[in-house]
């Protein structure tokens, strides 16, 4: 009997010991974990380090990051909790009603429950308007749009468990004031997408507009520029129909992509695909400049205004820089010489990142117009 | 160094462990003791060596006391008065110092006293009082000073029960000390490992579970609570120290198992308490038996002329209990909260639950023991009784909710469940079978396996959240 016990207890130690030998031997090959983060690196040791210490701080999580199994056993813990309870381990998503996948930042963006510092809205206005103005006498059209949020589109599909009353005024609702106040030019999609809700703007499981949406909405973009400016007989959409798939594109489930299950995430909604057509109405050229966040990607994967446009220059999150084929820092451009070459220029952001308008552009921008002249 | 660490589980416990099997029995001790002492290194390497020089003056001093009948006294108070005092040093210095300061700045003198901030070495309340024990019962001529200093320092250092207990009298570890063959067992390795994944359990999937609700909670300002957010936040607690502390301690007697060395049980289901009495006899065991044996039975115990000296004494020994977790006027407030209870139980109490169905005096001492640990969680006195007093004002709102999502529900009952269900006819038997008896075939094979799957699902939860600090950690 004992030796029975002997061999199970053995067992357990081999259990217990095989995640310290895989770290080493990698003997098993297994995936890389999705999703954006910071690996740990692995730490010096040093007499301060150990005394302070700031070694063996950096040491534990160094072995927590790439102990063996980790990848394997954080999708099966994971694919447990999104099983059990429908709990995921991705920052901001959580399963709402219908599961479909929601982002809880948005929520919060919209509902004011972000703790944002303090922002100086009148300088920014100011300082928005002044330029808006002056280019307007270059010929120049500069706006803003503000993407549509989840956040605002899908309140109703958040779980039972998340507080949906508003805490403070939004961030969105202070600026749109102001815009509207000060004439700022503002093409609003978060209140378009919200007066569209049966239309099915947003996927269950994207976090961006859906892909066919964005068809629509770029054609609404066009008439807006048309409208409020100089330039007309812009792209026009011509044809249009759309027909529903089981097979997702990657945009539209695109919160699904860090989920990290052992098994792949079951759609329980069909999507909509799209077929258009825009039809160009004149050899006006055109160049665009976008300074956005990641609702431009979206807006351009049909490859919609590098279609339609003359020259394309996006500034994403106004730190890189993507025109034609080339990509350059922010630091190895010439913001005067971008300006010149743009007729349209517009800073689009979702809810979440109104809190930093431009990123930084428009204080560049404004420095470059008006310097020592405040 | 916390055992629900990757690096403790994967790394340290596999190679001690895989070291201490190999080594012959007379290394099987120096080897416990290196990694003891690595272990301590680890977590507080600026205190490795003021713990080492204080226990080898404990141990020259217990050996003097027992070689010199006529100086006894003498270095029992030396070696009480250094450890008492680093103690006082270290965790009560700071909180001295700024309650001196508050009482001055109200007569106009802004910061009279000015000291550095202490850093509190880990364990020290721990090894403190097991040093004392060791003193006193040698002083007492209840056992005889070790003959090996190395033994000394082992129990002391011993890694399990280094830096939150459970807090052991040397009586109670003498012989294991030295001669452990007959705890050495397959058997005794088997219970150990089950009940160190079973403590793994408790505090990965349970105690962490209910911490994040409960800081949540009680981060809020008071304007922010209602009553019912105030009780959810009072009862996530109530089962995060609960699953986290006696976690900590099956981890702690499991790992012990494995080396052969048979710890103190420090909880036996608290909440299925009928009375507080009750609730000290069964929560924090080792602290209420230090605390009997070195500070209530000095005081005179039971046996004071007067119902009043008797009363004085149980309250200021609850006063000093909730003093010696942590220099705060909470746990002082939350000392006296138990210490009030315990004399009304003497006075009434018990009486008055002799005539209720025992349910019911389960549930009162319950809701008394939340309360309590309002008290002891909250950042200060005034949040506390902000908070207390929230759960009674009748604010209702339904914003509690929020804290109430799929796996926080489940993980709620099931502490509920484990926390209330050995109360029920035969599951005590049950419970005692399952973590006390050898096991047979069948039951060692059924709990490698549980045990496995635990282990599995643990490191799973460890790598997916990096959200695992202990509460007992620094006290």
């Amino acid at each position: 009997m004992n030796i029975f016990k002997k061999i199970v207890f053995a067992l357990s130690l081999i259990a217990l010991s095989l995640p310290a030998v895989e770290t080493f031997v990698k003997f098993f090959k297994t995936n890389k974990l999705q999703g954006a983060y910071f690996p740990k690196n692995k730490p010096m040791f040093s007499d301060s380090a150990w005394l302070s210490n700031s070694y063996q701080k950096q040491a534990e999580e160094y072995l927590t990051d790439t102990f063996g199994f980790r990848n394997t056993l954080i999708r099966l813990y994971n694919q447990i909790d999104y099983d059990l309870y429908k709990k995921l381990h991705a920052y901001d998503i959580v399963v709402g009603k219908g599961n479909s996948l929601q982002a809880t930042t948005h929520y919060d963006a919209y509902l004011g429950k972000l703790d944002i510092p303090h922002y100086n809205f009148d300088s920014l206005t100011f300082k928005f308007k002044r330029l808006q103005d002056t280019l307007q006498k270059l010929n120049k059209f500069l706006f803003f749009v503000i993407a549509p949020s989840k956040g605002c589109y899908a309140l109703d599909k958040a779980p039972y468990w998340y507080n949906t009353k508003k805490k403070n005024k939004s961030f969105y609702k202070e600026l749109t004031e102001r815009f509207t106040n000060k004439n700022i030019n503002y093409l609003d999609f978060n209140y378009l997408f919200k007066n569209n809700k049966n239309k099915k703007l947003f996927t269950d499981y994207g976090v961006h507009w859906a892909r066919f949406s964005v068809v629509k909405a770029y054609d609404t973009l066009l008439r807006f520029i048309e409208h409020k400016s100089c330039y007309k007989n812009l792209p026009i959409l011509k044809e249009y129909s759309e027909k529903t798939t089981r097979t997702p594109h990657q945009n539209d489930i695109d919160l699904t992509t860090s989920l990290n299950l052992l098994k792949p995430f079951r759609y329980k909604k069909r999507f909509t695909e799209c077929n258009f057509l825009f039809e160009k109405r004149n050899e006006q050229k055109v160049n665009l400049m976008i300074i956005s966040d990641s609702f431009y990607w979206l807006l351009n994967s049909y490859g919609l205004a590098e279609n339609t446009m003359n020259e394309v220059s996006f500034f994403y999150y106004y730190t890189t820089v993507y025109k034609n084929t080339s990509v350059n820092n922010i630091s190895q451009i010439n913001l005067k010489n971008e300006i010149d070459n743009s007729n349209v220029i517009f800073i689009m952001a979702t809810l979440t990142n109104l809190d930093k308008p431009g990123w930084g552009f428009i204080d560049s921008a404004y420095q470059i117009y008006f310097k020592n002249n405040w | 160094m916390v055992f629900s660490s990757i690096l403790f589980i994967c790394f340290f416990l596999p190679v001690v462990f895989i070291s201490y099997i190999l080594a012959s029995r007379s290394l099987k001790n120096p080897i416990l003791l290196l990694f003891s002492i690595l272990f301590y290194a680890w977590g507080g390497p600026k205190f490795i060596v003021a713990i080492l020089i204080t226990t080898t003056i404990d141990y020259w001093m217990a050996y003097l006391m027992d070689k010199t009948e006529k100086y006894k006294k003498l270095f029992l108070v030396i070696s009480l008065s250094m450890n008492l005092g680093l103690l006082f040093y270290f965790k009560y210095c700071n909180f001295f110092v700024d309650n001196i300061n508050t009482a001055l700045a109200w007569f106009g003198i802004q910061d009279a006293l000015v000291i550095p901030h202490i850093i509190l070495p880990i364990g020290i309340s721990f090894y403190t009082f097991e040093s004392i024990t060791y003193l006193v019962d040698i002083y007492r001529g209840e056992h005889k000073p070790l003959k090996r200093f190395w033994d000394y320092l082992l129990y002391i250092l011993f890694f399990p029960k280094l830096i939150a207990g459970p807090i052991i009298r040397y009586q109670e570890i003498e012989h294991q000390l030295t001669n452990r063959f007959d705890t050495d067992t397959i058997d005794n390795k088997l219970n150990g490992l089950f009940r160190f994944f079973i403590g793994l359990a408790k505090k990965v999937l349970i105690a962490n579970i209910m911490a994040e609700q409960a800081d949540k909670i009680f981060a809020l300002s008071g304007s922010e609570l209602d009553t019912l957010t105030a009780w959810s936040g009072a009862l996530f607690y109530t089962f995060q120290i609960y699953f986290d502390f006696s976690g900590y301690s099956d981890m702690a007697i499991g790992l012990a198992l494995l080396f052969g060395f048979r710890l103190t049980e420090n909880f036996s289901n608290p909440y299925t308490s009928s009375s507080i009495t009750e609730f000290w006899r069964r929560w924090h065991i080792t602290l209420g038996n230090w605390m009997r044996n070195y500070l209530y039975i000095p005081l005179g115990g039971n046996r004071v002329n007067s119902k009043y000296k008797l009363f004085f004494n149980l309250w200021f020994v609850f006063l000093c209990s909730g003093f010696w977790h942590g220099a705060n006027w909470t746990f002082i407030l939350w000392g006296a909260f138990h210490g009030i209870f315990l004399i009304l139980d003497r006075l009434f109490l018990l009486n008055f639950y002799k005539h209720l169905p025992k349910f019911i005096s389960i549930i009162l001492t319950f809701i008394i023991v939340v309360i309590g640990w309002v008290l002891f969680r909250s950042d200060n006195s005034i949040k506390a009784f902000e908070f207390i007093r929230t759960m009674f004002e009748f604010k209702i709102s339904n914003d509690f909710i929020s804290y109430f999502e799929p796996k926080v529900i489940y993980t709620f009952a099931y502490a509920a469940f484990f926390s209330f269900i050995w109360d029920i006819p035969y599951m005590k038997q049950l419970q005692d079978k399952i973590l006390f008896d050898p096991p047979g075939i069948t039951l060692s094979l059924f709990k490698t396996i549980i045990g496995i799957f635990i282990f599995i699902i643990c490191m799973g939860a460890l790598a997916s959240n990096s959200f695992n600090p202990f509460i007992y950690f620094r006290f």
